[in-house]
């Protein structure tokens, strides 16, 4: 957040990825070093999860209150993006969906088997007029019947039918 | 609580489970989950005994080789579900480690929500406890949340699966609605048969017409009868008697006008039946629904929405009634007729009818293509149209924040966007229809012709007559309409039988709380309540109460405190019984809440919520809501003591003033102390306030609190407020943290405690008050 026209920020949030570094402690908890302080129990939570991959991540207490933001993962050790990557890896299980192999409507359901980053998964949207979502001009997001979320990164070049169907 | 839940077990993992349990290890639970080890979809199990937890996974590209973890009840810490975001996982505490036992998609988090309490019940069970369970169907723990056959997702809280469920069934079902007035059902009937049959009467009166009174007396040229030919009569042959032709055509129009007065009455009456019996087949589905509806349990409400609700009695019922009234005599008029066609045609000419085909395949062909591919046109128009509506209904109600931000040229542009979207969507639609109508014209006109070509080479061959064929063509361009309209003849059958079973759902969702056979009238209530470890759980996962146990004594008033979410009204919901405990005990007076009839109870149950909600009447009817035979001395007595009166009174129509809908002529405050003198009105022996002042001023506040002190004086009350300042009056606090009791008290004796949640609450409040004097 910054003052107006003055580029100085009112609540400096902002973590300087040089001065950062995260590990694991032998309970299997994310520790956060920084600024000679180190914080255990570390959770972390994507800012922008649908905009962006792993800008703007932001680091909490194990009691929830706010360490910082960091913009971005290039200015840390590989050791501490690995960990980070993986953390969100767990935390945001959000597949993309890489091809429709089919996709049909029955009975005001679609029904579809989809190839995502995960692997294979069979598909069930009810209700697809308010769960097939456009987020931006070439993003799309597909919730099915359980809550389970699908990313779509280039929805315009989807096959037409397919477009058809999910009304994109 | 003990779990026992084994799906079906994969043939490739029996004999590895067979090997890997000892002797004697008893299964309790195997569960398959959706997420391997790598992040990656497939398929992963869980496996609980009373000795350890195993994990199973088949080795990367083996389906018959398994990788298997295991962990000792004894060395398990705590086990908890983590949400994460799409998905969950089973984390366990061990000694010095904590470790991520099973992933799950959100499809499977269900079965595995309550694995926890599985597994703190696991690690205490007796031997005998488990045979118990095990013998006893009834402790399975249902996680059906797909169709058991087909695997479709099921509605939240439904048990019938569209797919599954037999369509003939499901019509079968429809039409048991219009047994009662199965007279008027057959007459509907016959009349649309009669009206089939009438409709083909004309083309053979016109034949008729043709050939033996225009052709004889106006063309003089050969005609066969039986294949011999023959010389028609000039107009001047002696043997030609004008008068016989005159005579035939008077018949014909006679003919004609009788089939048309035929077809209009009985279309008349058919329209009347029909709509008579569509009419009360809704109503009484409608009746049935409403009623059903009045009876489900709070939990049916929270898992639909309104909306849908309405939707489902209001349109789903009216479009059944089409289907039943139009739709499905539509379809039998089609069938007849065609069959009907088909058999004159058949039997005037079967080469002729044979080409008369010809353009039904591609007809068919065309049709379907046409209607799949502008289903799909219109849906796309349809999201078009209501993303340019929510904009609208965004930016038009906004303009000032827009304004206020300088965005209208990038407002415009938005719907610049939006807008040539729809319009393309909109040219898509247009595209098609400007090539499917010609299309099926120039097919039908194609059908003519040929019957034009062949049938006229029979006339001048003379083995057709004109009449015939002017028939043949009438009846053709007939067979065409009901073809087209039988294209679709799926889509309205499952059209149908989705609205049937949208509204059979409901019908066949049982109420989760039943009165007991046995269930006894509680009398006059004393007004003790007993929590006996109650725990509750509105997922079967969460419990929102956990092992709450408090005695009440009759009159005493309890304040029940707590950060939001922490169960309040949870608690309170118990004592009316709008839900069952999940595990422990609810008691009045002594006896549990399940033994008693729930009119019985809730009549001695006064409730007023945060949202006092009244009915659309006038003020009189809404205070006597819960007791109609009141008088009215009775209902100004109750607004009298809600402090309503003074008020009421200002109305030029005084009690008889209309409220509006939900209230919405009255404030807040107003509608608040209604719905006091509401619940004052029954003389009830127990009292729940759940948060009664929280949405008024001061002002009005302090009028609620006076009529609320009045209100609890002799009764047992249970009072819930968000300003802990109106608690101070309780006899005892019981303030609750994350489901469970975590301070019983007075008011001062809990403010005595330097950490107490209490304590922390009402300093907090008061900070709070400090800051908004600032």
């Amino acid at each position: 957040m910054t003052n107006g026209n003055n580029e100085t920020p009112i609540v400096n949030y902002s973590l300087d990825g040089s001065q950062l570094s995260v590990n694991r402690s032998i309970h299997g908890n994310l520790v956060m070093h920084i600024n000679k302080k180190s914080y255990n129990g570390v959770k972390i939570r994507r800012a922008f999860p649908l905009e962006t991959g792993t800008d703007y991540i932001g680091f909490f207490k194990a009691d929830g209150s706010e360490i910082g933001i960091l913009k971005t993962l290039s200015s840390l050790d590989s050791n501490s993006v690995k960990e980070i990557e993986t953390e969100l890896e767990k935390i945001y299980f959000q597949p993309q969906i890489t091809a429709f192999n089919h996709l049909d409507e029955e009975f005001g359901v679609l029904r579809g088997k989809i190839e995502t980053t995960r692997g294979p998964r069979s598909l069930e949207i009810r209700g697809y007029r308010t769960n097939v979502r456009i987020l931006s001009s070439k993003r799309a997001i597909v919730v099915d019947v359980d809550g389970n979320r699908y990313l779509i990164e280039d929805w315009p070049s989807l096959p037409q039918r397919i477009r058809e169907i999910l009304g994109l | 609580m003990v779990l026992n839940t084994v799906e079906s077990i994969p043939k490739d993992l029996e004999p590895e489970l067979r090997k890997t349990l000892g002797s004697g290890e008893l299964l309790l639970i195997l569960l398959s989950t959706d997420i391997q080890s790598d992040g990656n979809y497939g398929e992963r199990w869980f496996v609980l005994t009373d000795e350890r937890i195993l994990i199973f996974e088949p080795e990367h590209n083996q389906t018959k080789k398994f990788i298997f973890k295991q962990i000792f009840l004894k060395d398990i810490g705590r086990v908890y579900v983590r949400n994460y975001v799409g998905c969950g996982a089973l984390i366990v505490e061990l000694e010095d480690e904590t470790e991520e036992l099973i992933r799950f998609s959100l499809s499977a988090y269900f079965k595995f929500s309550s694995i926890p309490q599985a597994i703190e019940a696991a690690t205490d069970i007796d031997e005998e406890e488990i045979e118990e369970v095990v013998d006893e169907e009834t402790n399975l723990v249902s996680i059906v949340d797909h169709c058991p056959k087909c695997g479709l997702g099921l509605r939240s809280g439904s048990t019938t699966c569209p797919n599954c469920l037999q369509k003939t069934e499901t019509f079968w079902r429809l039409f048991s609605y219009i047994k009662p007035y199965k007279a008027r059902a057959l007459i509907g009937f016959s009349l649309t048969i009669a009206l089939t049959i009438i409709t083909l009467l004309p083309p053979q009166l016109n034949l008729i017409l043709i050939d033996d009174v225009i052709l004889p007396t106006t063309a003089p040229y050969m005609r066969t009868i039986d294949g011999v030919p023959q010389q028609v009569l000039t107009p001047d042959d002696p043997q030609n008697i004008p008068g016989r032709a005159t005579e035939l055509l008077i018949w014909i129009v006679l003919g004609l006008i009788a089939t048309n007065i035929a077809g209009a009455v009985a279309g008349a009456a058919r329209v009347h039946i029909l709509g008579w019996l569509g009419q009360h087949v809704v109503y009484d589905l409608q009746m049935q629904l409403f009623r059903h509806l009045q009876h489900l349990s709070l939990n049916f409400y929270s898992v639909l929405s309104t909306g849908r609700i309405m939707t489902r009695v209001t349109s789903d019922t009216e479009r059944m009634r089409t289907f039943i009234t139009s739709g499905f005599q539509d379809i039998v008029i089609n069938i007849l007729t065609l069959i009907g066609i088909f058999l004159l045609m058949l039997s005037m000419n079967w080469q002729l009818t044979l080409l008369a085909m010809i353009p039904i395949p591609f007809m068919i062909l065309f049709t379907v293509f046409y209607r799949t591919r502008i289903h799909w046109i219109f849906h796309r128009i349809w999201r078009r149209i209501s993303t340019l509506n929510n904009m609208l209904a965004d930016t038009i109600p906004g303009v000032k924040v827009v304004k206020a931000f300088a965005q209208e040229h990038r407002e415009f542009q938005r719907f610049n966007e939006k807008n040539t979207d729809l319009r393309e969507s909109q040219m898509a639609s247009i595209k098609m229809k400007a090539i499917f109508l010609p299309t099926i014209s120039f097919t039908i006109s194609l059908g003519s012709i040929i019957l034009w070509w062949f049938g006229g080479h029979q006339v001048l061959s003379n083995s057709l007559t004109l009449g015939e064929l002017q028939a043949f063509i009438t009846y053709m361009m007939m067979f065409y309409a009901p073809v087209r309209a039988l294209c679709t003849l799926t889509e309205q059958l499952e059209s149908a039988a989705t609205t049937a079973e949208r509204v059979f759902e409901i019908l066949d969702t049982q109420a989760e709380i039943e009165d007991s056979e046995n269930a006894i009238d509680p009398g006059k209530l004393e007004g003790s309540v007993e929590f006996r470890n109650v725990s509750f759980t509105y997922d079967g996962a969460a419990r929102v109460l956990d092992r709450v146990s408090f005695h009440v004594t009759p009159g005493e008033m309890i304040g029940v405190v707590g950060h939001s979410g922490s169960g309040k009204s949870t608690m309170v919901n118990l004592i009316s019984r709008f839900y069952d405990a999940s595990d422990g005990q609810v008691l009045i007076d002594s006896k549990p809440i399940i033994s008693f009839m729930q009119k019985k109870l809730r009549n001695q149950i006064g409730v007023v919520l945060q949202e006092p909600l009244l009915f659309q009447g006038s003020i009189a009817k809404n205070i006597a809501y819960g007791y109609p035979e009141a008088t009215k001395e009775q209902i100004i007595e109750a607004a009298r003591a809600a402090n309503a009166h003074r008020f009421i009174m200002q109305f030029p129509d005084g009690y008889d003033t209309q409220v509006g809908e939900r209230g919405g002529r009255l404030s807040g405050g107003e509608r608040q102390r209604i719905s006091i003198a509401r619940a004052l009105i029954g003389n009830p022996r127990i009292l729940i306030l759940d948060e009664a002042t929280a949405s008024v001023d001061t002002q009005t506040e302090f009028e609620i609190q006076e009529a609320l002190e009045r209100l609890v004086s002799g009764r047992t009350t249970f009072a819930i407020a968000h300003r802990l300042s109106t608690l101070k009056n309780a006899d005892r606090l019981i303030v609750l943290d994350r489901g469970r009791i975590a301070e019983v008290g007075t008011h001062d004796a809990l403010l005595a405690q330097d950490e107490g949640v209490y304590k922390k609450l009402v300093d907090m409040q008061t900070e709070m008050a400090k800051v908004r004097a600032i």
